[in-house]
């Protein structure tokens, strides 16, 4: 499990990190999402022992990162921008990975080649960005971590890539129980790899969630009232309302089962669940909140 | 085996449910044929596997599929099963239905339909 | 405890190989692979530097087979000199390059990212990193004396005895050099490289760190040379400030220097000198490792790039560089727009600070901008500048109104050890001396020169335009009990009528300079004069060319005489006055006397002065006349009457030792002086 409780980081007074805390449970994939500036790559410098913090605690099974190799030792990290040595090809890094993780699996080192399909030899410094996103994935996959930590990770590869390292990453969650955490502008993707989110603005994390709590506890109903009703019924706990003619666009905060039973005391003429994106769960969990909503979620 | 729809609005864990389920009704996974493994199913996919898992466990619950431990998943089960999905498919029923007699088609025709369907059984 | 559960689900290996992280062998051997290329400049270098330059020295050879024993001792002599300076210069150049490439990666945030997100501590990482540097620097020093060894070793077998013991004690004693010299500047650099997060800024860094104190020493002393009277401006400097400038220091103290015979001729050995400080500054470079590790600890990792990373010092980087272009930069633009002659006398306070002030303000804003890395740091940092400028103000009028009186200051008799003079006028005279009479006289015209501060810049205004006045230039030194030194100098400028009415300042030094003592000193110094041996006349022949006369011991003695009884009447003294009067009293001939002495508590030994005469000295004159030394042929002559004869005088000085017998005449007199004892 990785904790981050009320971490504070300042800047030269600019706090960065505005006591923020998450919690990320073991063997989940949570993805963490907020717009630029937020403090995602901080915390997340934070969370793989780069950074020390101002005030707070940043935990990993309990232990602070901070300084502890044996911990740090089973985290992997793909930061935005991986540093590679100047000379070094593919082969040089692995040797210099494998020399400080000890974990490191010459077996699948030799099974991801076949999957990357770059030849290990070649200076990195020749390969494009995205390839060398890819080298950066197979060496921190070789690690055999027990967490993942990814700023940005998918960004520069291209869509059958991308699908390859989830496919890995998926592989790793399920067969080790591998915990990652995963900073994204792009909550579509998200949506299908992730089972927990956190929303960060401005150093705080505003919101964090299980996605089947988020999923399971709105709906969208469409529903058209029968001849007679001109409003909403005021007693219903209503998040937002819109209206197209006489359909009625209703967002609940309950279960879709619920919603309908409840719907049915009203002798809708039609009762419908539409279901929800996770962007649109987003902005009317944060439209209750005094945010400018539409500058959280991209 | 089954394939998403990415501009579906629908939530995967649902998709993956409605996938399986569709298979299985249609007999197109037989009778205690295994189902894919959770694991293997992410990776095949590229999703979250507590996704997946979850998606089972209401397929279990609903009759759908029965687990084995150790062994895995497999499909059919106690077809007796879940009242509420029952309900749920009978309220879609009634949804079609009214969409029927919109359109104007008879009941006949509607009874026929169904002795067609239960005859295949 | 639930966290010691879970760190046990770690497998076994994985405890095993990280025990703590306080080393790592993988990057140990990445960075020796990845700095190969400066390693092997360093080593090509050395490899010229040592064996090379051994094996040529031993293959050239002239048409005579060599002998081992000359030829180790060149050997000897070379490695001393490549052992003292190469060491030092490859060390401090060096030291600084394997500083920066081990500790380059805190320079990008893309790699301080990788390096601390590795399973290793802070301490491994710096751990690992310095030795890195320190191995590529000892491999290097071993590799190379060995193969020095080889190329010397045929010779050092063939030489054998002494030579060859001492040619194992050199091998043994540069190792010891190389080693400590590139382990102090390596863990210097390493130490300034904690502070910042620039890579270029490393080397600036270190290489102002090395000489700035000494640096700032020199600029406070020429400051206040130019605003306080008599203050030894520039000249000298603090002892304690160049042992804090490390470059500065073992720059001008190791040496290797050289031991001539007693005649002059050959040299004996060489030695390297100034090692003490060698073994010192190693010392001092374990202690900046370890101050680097503390100061790596407690480094933040986000100042990658930073120009300062600690935040503490910034705000002394900051007003460092602002005082230092003031004092520098300031005094510079001075110099350039006001006066070459940085002195008090006629130095504009206004001008000074003015210059000052500009330079400072500029030095603040340019360390701004580069702490913020922007241009636009103007409306921020207004404070600091505003707290600078008057901070500046208050330093320049407090130094020249002397708010601490050290213009006035003339020490307690009682604190005086002894005291160095140098009174420059026509001539030169100076001594030191411990007699309290003495002292007092010089306490006194100090006393008189400082009250008299006014007038005499007035003077020294008035010179630069018109010349009516004569100079004396004094400066005057006073070792005290306490160790250190008190030094001052003054140019008087004094009239005719005072210096013949022998009144104020000029008077007391007139009287100063006819002391018997005073004419004693500056003529034999600290010298206790046993005998004299001999001596030597210079006069110009009819025809032109320089001749010389030998004198015998009788003669030598006899002149020796007469000129103490001339020095006790106070008769030498021909420095206060002006040129035309000095040049028609001051004798150009050369009359040199060859002694034996005693200096301070050493072994008496053979040594010579050369004497100035002038027509006041009577007896000296007698002496000679009556001795048969200066006669029609051989005439002392005036430089006045010179000139009016033969032209410039000065110019045939390099004539006059072609032909001198010197070797020859010492040995007689250290024969006849044995055979007199």
């Amino acid at each position: 499990m990785i904790e981050g409780k009320g971490v504070v980081k300042q800047f030269d007074g600019f706090a960065a990190l505005d006591g923020a805390t998450l919690t990320v449970p073991k063997g989940s994939v949570y993805g963490l999402v907020g717009p630029n500036g937020a403090g995602k790559s901080t915390l997340i410098r934070h969370l793989t022992g780069i950074f020390r913090q101002d005030a707070g605690e940043v935990l990993v099974d309990g232990e602070p990162v901070w300084e502890n190799p044996a911990l740090k030792a089973r985290i992997a990290a793909i930061p935005d921008d991986w540093y590679y040595f100047l000379q070094a090809s593919v082969r040089d890094m692995m040797r210099f990975y494998r020399g400080f993780y000890p974990r490191f699996s010459m077996e699948r080192y030799e099974k991801l080649k076949e999957v990357f399909s770059i030849d290990e030899k070649k200076t990195i410094r020749r390969l494009s960005k995205g390839m060398q996103k890819q080298v950066a994935f197979w060496l921190a996959l070789c690690c055999m971590p027990d967490y993942l930590i990814l700023d940005e990770p998918v960004d520069g590869l291209d869509p059958v890539m991308r699908r390859q390292v989830w496919s890995l990453m998926m592989g790793d969650v399920s067969e080790r129980g591998t915990t990652v955490l995963v900073s994204s502008h792009n909550l579509r993707e998200l949506e299908d790899v992730c089972d927990h989110v956190g929303i960060m603005d401005r150093g705080k994390v505003l919101l964090e969630r299980s996605l089947e709590r988020l999923q399971d506890n709105m709906v969208k109903l469409q529903v058209v009232f029968p001849e007679g009703t001109e409003e909403v019924p005021p007693e219903l706990p209503v998040l937002h309302a819109s209206r197209v003619g006489r359909i009625y666009t209703l967002i609940l905060r309950m279960g879709a089962e619920e919603a309908k039973r409840r719907m049915r005391q009203y002798n809708p003429l039609l009762v419908d669940a539409v279901p929800l994106s996770l962007e649109e769960i987003f902005i009317y969990e944060m439209g209750g909140a005094d945010y400018a909503v539409k500058n959280i979620i991209l | 085996m089954i394939s998403l729809d990415y501009r579906d609005a629908r939530p995967i864990y649902e998709q993956i449910r409605d996938g399986l389920r569709k298979l299985i009704v249609t007999g197109a996974l037989a009778e205690d044929v295994k189902l894919p493994s959770v694991r293997a199913l992410a990776t095949q996919l590229a999703i979250n596997p507590n996704t997946i898992q979850r998606a089972y466990n209401e397929l279990e619950a609903e009759g759908y599929i029965y687990s084995v431990p150790g062994k895995g998943s497999f499909a059919g089960g106690n077809r007796s099963g879940d009242e509420a999905r029952k309900r749920e498919l009978m309220d879609k029923v009634r949804g079609l239905l009214s969409e029927l007699r919109y359109l104007g088609v008879s009941r006949d025709e509607v009874l026929t339909l169904l002795k067609e369907e239960k005859e295949d059984d | 405890m639930r966290s010691k559960t879970l760190s046990s689900e770690a497998p076994a290996a994985a405890r095993e190989k990280t025990p703590g992280g306080w080393f790592s062998g993988t990057l140990f051997r990445k960075n020796l692979s990845r700095f190969w290329p400066l390693w092997a400049v360093y080593a090509i270098i050395w490899a010229v530097l040592l064996p090379l330059m051994q094996y040529a020295g031993l293959r050239s050879v002239g048409d005579t087979p060599p002998i081992p024993a000359e030829q180790l001792a060149d050997i000897i002599r070379d490695l001393k000199t490549m052992f003292l300076y190469g060491g030092l210069w490859m060390s401090v150049i060096f030291g600084a390059l394997f500083a920066m490439a081990v500790f380059s990666y805190l320079t990008t945030a893309r790699s301080v990212g990788l390096m601390h997100t590795l399973p290793i501590r802070r301490e491994g990482l710096f751990l690992t990193n310095y030795l890195s540097g320190l191995f590529l620097l000892f491999t290097t020093h071993v590799v190379m004396i060995l193969l020095t060894i080889l190329v010397d070793g045929g010779t050092v077998a063939a030489a054998g005895g002494t030579l060859a013991a001492e040619y194992w004690k050199v091998i043994g004693i540069g190792f010891a050099v190389l080693t400590l010299l590139s382990l102090f500047f390596y863990s210097f650099a390493v130490f300034c490289a904690q502070f910042t997060g620039q890579i270029l800024a490393v080397p600036v860094f270190y290489a102002i760190l090395n000489v700035l104190v000494i640096g700032v020493d020199f600029l406070v002393r020429t400051f206040a040379s130019l605003s306080l009277y008599g203050l030894d401006g520039g000249r000298g400097y603090s002892g304690w400030a160049l042992w804090l400038s490390p470059a500065a220091y073992l720059g001008e103290n190791l040496r290797v220097v050289s031991t001539w015979d007693t005649n002059y001729e050959k040299i004996l050995r060489y030695d390297m000198d100034g090692l003490n400080a060698v073994w010192i500054y190693g010392a001092a470079g374990l202690v900046f490792a370890v101050l680097a590790l503390l100061a790596y600890r407690r480094r933040r990792s986000e100042s990658a790039g930073d120009t300062v990373s600690a935040r503490w010092a910034r705000p002394v980087f900051k007003y460092g560089v602002a005082v230092c272009c003031a004092l520098g930069l300031g005094q510079g633009l001075y110099a350039l727009l006001w006066s070459q002659y940085l002195d008090s006398a006629t130095s504009s306070l206004t001008g000074v600070l003015g210059c000052m002030l500009v330079t400072g303000l500029i030095g603040y804003y340019a360390a701004e901008m580069l702490l913020k890395k922007s241009f636009r740091i103007f409306r921020s940092s207004w404070k600091g500048a505003a707290l600078l400028a008057v901070c500046l103000l208050f330093f320049g009028v407090g130094t020249e109104l002397d708010f601490f009186g050290v213009e006035a200051r003339v020490p307690e008799a009682g604190q005086i050890e002894s005291v160095t003079y140098q009174i420059s006028a026509q001539n030169y005279i100076g001594g030191e001396t411990e007699d309290p009479a003495r002292i007092g006289q010089i306490r006194e015209f100090h006393r008189t020169v400082v009250s008299k501060k006014k007038t005499q810049g007035n003077r020294a205004r008035e010179s630069r335009r018109s010349d009516s006045y004569e100079t004396v230039y004094v400066t005057i030194t006073y070792h005290l009990h306490s160790g250190s030194l008190f030094s001052r100098s003054y140019d008087l400028y004094y009239t005719d009528g005072e210096l013949d009415a022998k009144s104020g300042a000029v008077g007391l030094l007139d009287q100063l300079c006819s002391d018997p003592s005073v004419q004693r000193d500056n003529a034999f110094g600290s010298l206790a004069v046993r005998t004299v041996t001999g001596g030597q006349y210079g006069y110009e022949r009819p025809d032109g060319q320089n001749g010389q006369m030998t004198l015998d011991a009788k003669q030598a003695q006899a002149v020796y005489q007469a000129l103490l009884e001339d020095m006790a009447a106070g008769r030498f003294n021909n420095n206060l006055t002006d040129a035309e009067t000095f040049r028609s009293h001051e004798i150009q001939n050369d009359l040199e006397l060859y002694l034996i002495a005693e200096d301070g508590d050493s072994q008496p030994r053979s040594t010579s002065r050369s004497i100035s005469l002038n027509t006041n000295c009577t007896a000296t004159f007698a002496a000679l006349k009556e001795l048969g030394i200066v006669t029609e042929e051989r005439p002392l002559l005036t430089y006045a009457e010179y000139e009016a004869k033969y032209g410039d005088a000065d110019e045939d000085a390099g004539k006059y030792y072609k032909d001198a017998p010197y070797a020859a005449t010492t040995a007689e007199s250290t024969a006849e002086y044995a055979a007199a004892n």
